[in-house]
């Protein structure tokens, strides 16, 4: 099936590895009824995204005690990644995956969208639905929490715990 | 000449391959000069690596795409389905008229073949299993089992239902594996309301409403 395997790694950092399953399946159902109202000009992959993402929201987002990102957006992007130095060396997939899972979820979905699946800043907007500006403060925000988040938990392995792992509006 | 400040405002923007050609030449000529920008570059562009190479570990089950194809009829659409995704996500520019066309297509082999039709897309056509007189719309004889509505969409589907507070709700499930209402009538009622009925065999002469998924029924005898 075209797009499935696109659909499925996204349902499965989202939704978890159990439901995974049945909201690719949503997805497509809804993307098959709905097939008239998709634009040819437009990529077919954003679209199954965008569906994804409003099941999601719908009915599968998880309830879970997070700061509001609206309350986190209103900090000013800062322009430095704290990484210099020692950071980054490869990491294990599990330690990603892991921090991925820490993310707000406005963060991962951006993250996700543009460093696995490479959808230009235009087509992110379209799928969450929110400006370009949003779309990057939400990338930058995001790819640092998950370097800071990374960082931490080496260090913790280290035996040299760091006091912050999430990021404080 | 671009500063580091500036460089770092655009990095993301630069890696995500966003930046005009003119601005990414500005950063570039400053990375090529700055080595710790352009670790700090390295370092992101890593990242963005790293998380693609985590995420894309997870490749579908073949059950998955069994079921999926299964779910929206695409067994008999196999040969068509396939291309035409592919097709779309080729030619991202061509006009709409071309997409409507497959989707004009799609229908028509979906009727052509609608007696194979399985699972969701069989709810959407219309198969005739019951064999009506066409434009039928006096009353017909038609047997089935005694079901709760609600229960069966819950074992299906895992809904919610109310039933051990409201009561079941009788539905007449025909051979074709169809559910069918019934419609409140007097002469009915206790198809509907009367819980120690579900499981059995009734046959019933009704009024057929197909669009509703409605039986209004006349009369009916417990065959077992």
């Amino acid at each position: 099936m075209p797009h499935l395997p696109a659909v499925y790694r996204m349902a499965r950092q989202l939704a978890g590895p159990e439901k995974a399953d049945d909201l690719t399946q949503e997805t497509f159902l809804k993307a098959w009824s709905h097939f008239d109202q998709f634009d040819p000009a437009t990529n077919c992959r954003a679209w199954l995204f965008r569906i994804l993402h409003n099941s999601w929201i719908s009915q599968w987002r998880k309830t879970r005690l997070e700061l509001p990102v609206a309350d986190i957006e209103d900090v000013r992007t800062e322009p430095y990644y704290d990484w210099e130095g020692e950071f980054i060396r490869e990491e294990l997939s599990e330690d990603i995956e892991w921090a991925l899972g820490q993310l707000p979820d406005a963060y991962r979905w951006a993250v996700l969208l543009a460093d696995v699946e490479e959808l230009t800043y235009q087509e992110i907007a379209a799928t969450l639905e929110c400006p370009i500006g949003t779309v990057m403060s939400r990338l930058n925000r995001g790819r640092r929490m998950l370097a800071r988040l990374l960082r931490t938990r080496a260090g913790l392995a280290e035996g040299t715990p760091e006091t912050t792992a999430k990021e404080r509006p | 000449m671009m500063d580091c400040k500036q460089l770092r405002e655009i990095l993301d923007c630069h890696v995500d391959g966003e930046l005009s050609a003119s601005a990414a030449a500005a950063a570039e000529s400053h990375l090529a000069d700055c080595p710790t920008c352009a670790r700090t570059a390295f370092h992101l562009s890593s990242l963005r690596r790293q998380v693609r190479r985590a995420v894309t570990t997870h490749q579908p089950s073949a059950g998955l795409d069994a079921s999926v194809r299964r779910a929206i009829g695409a067994p008999i659409l196999g040969p068509l389905v396939d291309p035409l995704f592919g097709w779309v996500a080729a030619h991202r520019g061509m006009a709409a008229a071309a997409a409507m066309l497959v989707v004009a297509i799609m229908t028509w082999t979906l009727t052509a073949n609608a007696m194979r039709v399985e699972g969701a897309v069989a709810g959407m056509l219309d198969h005739a299993v019951l064999a009506l007189a066409p434009g039928s719309s006096g009353p017909i004889d038609i047997e089935g089992t005694l079901v709760c509505r609600d229960c069966e969409l819950s074992e299906e589907n895992g809904e919610n239902v109310m039933c051990d507070r409201t009561g079941h709700r009788g539905a007449i499930a025909t051979e074709d594996g169809r559910i069918w209402n019934i419609v409140e009538q007097p002469g009915s009622s206790d198809l509907v309301h009367d819980s120690t009925l579900l499981g059995k065999t009734v046959r019933v002469r009704a009024r057929l409403f197909r669009r509703a998924g409605s039986l209004a029924v006349d009369s009916y005898t417990i065959v077992g």
